[in-house]
């Protein structure tokens, strides 16, 4: 299935200083719509209102986690193949591979560069596009 | 004069800048919680040492975005200690050991950035 372009993408982080910081920096290319959340549970709401191109999500979250909201995403028919991006810091390599292995198209490390965000989150794009 | 991409960055530069001084504070306060949650643990409650790895993660996970790699980076040693900690039997006294000079690191570490930056826990 070939992608269209990255316009609409939903960051989802507990964190509203962290959710600020990744708002602006999406925001830098200019041509992406940028939406935020606080909680898987109010992200899967989101989705099925205004489905995502892509979904970044943090791992660790109080009540739904990162790895909770992928898994409901995954059994619900309208959401299943929207693709899931975690940003996380359990970057290290049996962590990225677990979160592969339950359905996540990519990681993005934390800390992560403000400056080099949208350019990461544009190139996975890429790749998924290239991947079909 | 500057595209908008290039002035989004001066923006994005100079509210990382705001927000790392917020870091900083919120970071001050939560020494009193690490130190607590080591308390607690020496105690006998290992749900503190479960929530000693949530504070060090969010810290480990901020730090170096917030332009601390310093501070990230003892916090993560400190959320690897607690999670082989929560594998480990309570009162390990190697453990134990290891907690305490990693929370010392970091505490050291995030005084040391505060002084720096001139940041006190009181605003």
């Amino acid at each position: 299935m070939e992608r269209a372009l990255l316009q609409n993408v939903l960051y989802v982080d507990d964190e509203p200083h962290i959710r600020e910081i990744v708002e602006m920096a999406l925001s830098l290319p200019g041509d992406l719509s940028i939406q935020t959340c606080d909680s898987g549970s109010q992200a899967l709401a989101l989705m099925r209102e205004q489905r995502p191109d892509l979904v970044l999500l943090d791992v660790m979250m109080p009540d739904m986690d990162g790895p909770a909201t992928l898994a409901r995403m995954r059994a619900d028919a309208a959401l299943a193949s929207i693709p899931v991006v975690f940003m996380t810091a359990k970057a290290m390599p049996h962590e990225v591979s677990g979160f592969l292995q339950i359905g996540a198209t990519g990681v993005i490390a934390k800390p992560f560069d403000p400056m080099r965000l949208a350019d990461q989150v544009l190139e996975m794009w890429q790749r998924l596009a290239h991947a079909g | 004069m500057p595209d908008d991409r290039t002035s989004g960055k001066a923006a994005l530069q100079e509210r990382v800048a705001q927000l790392g001084q917020q870091f900083l504070r919120r970071t001050l306060g939560e020494l009193v919680t690490i130190r607590e949650c080591l308390d607690a643990y020496i105690a006998g409650d290992v749900g503190a040492i479960a929530q000693l790895e949530r504070v060090t993660h969010r810290i480990h996970g901020t730090g170096l975005t917030f332009g601390f790699p310093g501070i990230s980076q003892y916090a993560a040693d400190l959320e690897r200690l607690a999670k082989a900690a929560l594998r480990s039997p309570i009162g390990d006294p190697e453990i134990l050991e290891r907690l305490a000079a990693g929370a010392r690191r970091l505490t050291d570490e995030i005084a040391r950035a505060a002084k720096a930056a001139g940041v006190s826990s009181q605003g």
